[in-house]
């Protein structure tokens, strides 16, 4: 048998349009608030971006073989590290956030994203220059600002997380993958 | 003049429900049931008659090694939630 909730037959007015509302709000604040992030989210993005960024500029400037490995192995441990921290979270909570992956592990946030192709930038450019030194230090600025672009949009999301909820179109990240993939290429084959 | 309601969101469990989605990409149905503090066969009602007009979609999964059903809002069902809060929003407007 239903509960009385189901009924429909019932006549609706104002009050009760106004009580259904603030229910079916309050209903979805108390589920995005009782989701939680698993320890250490946000750093070991960043660490694996950071890595990533001093693996992917040193495997540029090498321009041999292992450095197409090294290139390589630091898109590995950030695939990896994004794929075990979403399975965690989704397994944690029972429940899926497209946002999540989209803005904060893929980084399709605007200060991601900018601050992720300026550290990668001056990371590749230093690598092929004396500064060297520059590749750590623009890996660990990119890595630290790629987390933290993660921190804000999760205290966004729960604050309004219906406006946060949706990751990506499917077709947008395909598209994006797609043009990461190939420069890829390019880089390889132009080493 | 009465605002159009969804006739099929106007049980509160159901408006709560489709709410809650929105919060999610999808969601397991027992952290829905939790939520919302109903019984296994009140939600499966609930969630087939929602399926049933188009409105959210279920499919087979597996969470920490059991089998379960994940929910998740359609565009269609999306949509009707947006009418139906509305009018619900222009019927509270009506006597203020």
């Amino acid at each position: 048998m239903l509960s009385a909730m189901e009924s429909t037959e019932q006549p609706f007015g104002p009050s009760e349009a106004r009580a259904a509302i603030a229910d079916a709000e309050s209903a979805r604040t108390r589920l995005a608030s009782g989701l939680r992030l698993p320890s250490f989210f946000h750093g070991s993005v960043g660490v694996a971006i950071a890595v990533h960024i001093v693996t992917g500029a040193t495997g540029i400037a090498r321009q041999d073989s292992w450095g197409t490995v090294l290139l390589a192995s630091g898109l590995v441990v950030f695939a990896l590290v994004a794929a075990v921290r979403l399975w965690q979270f989704r397994r944690l909570n029972g429940a899926w956030v497209g946002g999540l992956a989209g803005q904060v592990l893929l980084g399709t946030a605007g200060v991601a994203s900018v601050s992720y192709t300026a550290a990668f930038g001056l990371a590749t450019w230093a690598a092929f220059t004396p500064a060297w030194w520059l590749v750590p230090v623009a890996a660990v600025a990119g890595g630290a600002v790629y987390a933290w672009s993660g921190q804000r949009w999760w205290h966004r999301y729960q604050g309004a997380p219906a406006e946060h909820s949706r990751g990506e179109n499917g077709v947008v990240l395909a598209v994006a993958g797609a043009l990461a993939l190939m420069f890829l290429i390019v880089l390889v084959a132009l080493r | 003049m009465t605002p159009d309601l969804d006739p099929i969101l106007q049980a509160p469990a159901r408006l709560k429900l489709m709410t809650m989605l929105t919060a999610v990409s999808e969601a397991e149905f027992v952290t829905l049931r939790e939520h919302l503090a109903v019984s296994d066969s009140v939600l499966s009602k609930h969630v087939s008659a929602l399926a049933a007009e188009g409105y959210v979609r279920s499919r087979k999964g597996v969470h920490a090694g059991r089998r379960t059903t994940w929910i998740s809002l359609t565009p269609s069902g999306r949509d009707a939630l947006k009418a139906h809060v509305t009018a619900l929003r222009e019927l509270i407007a009506d006597v203020e």
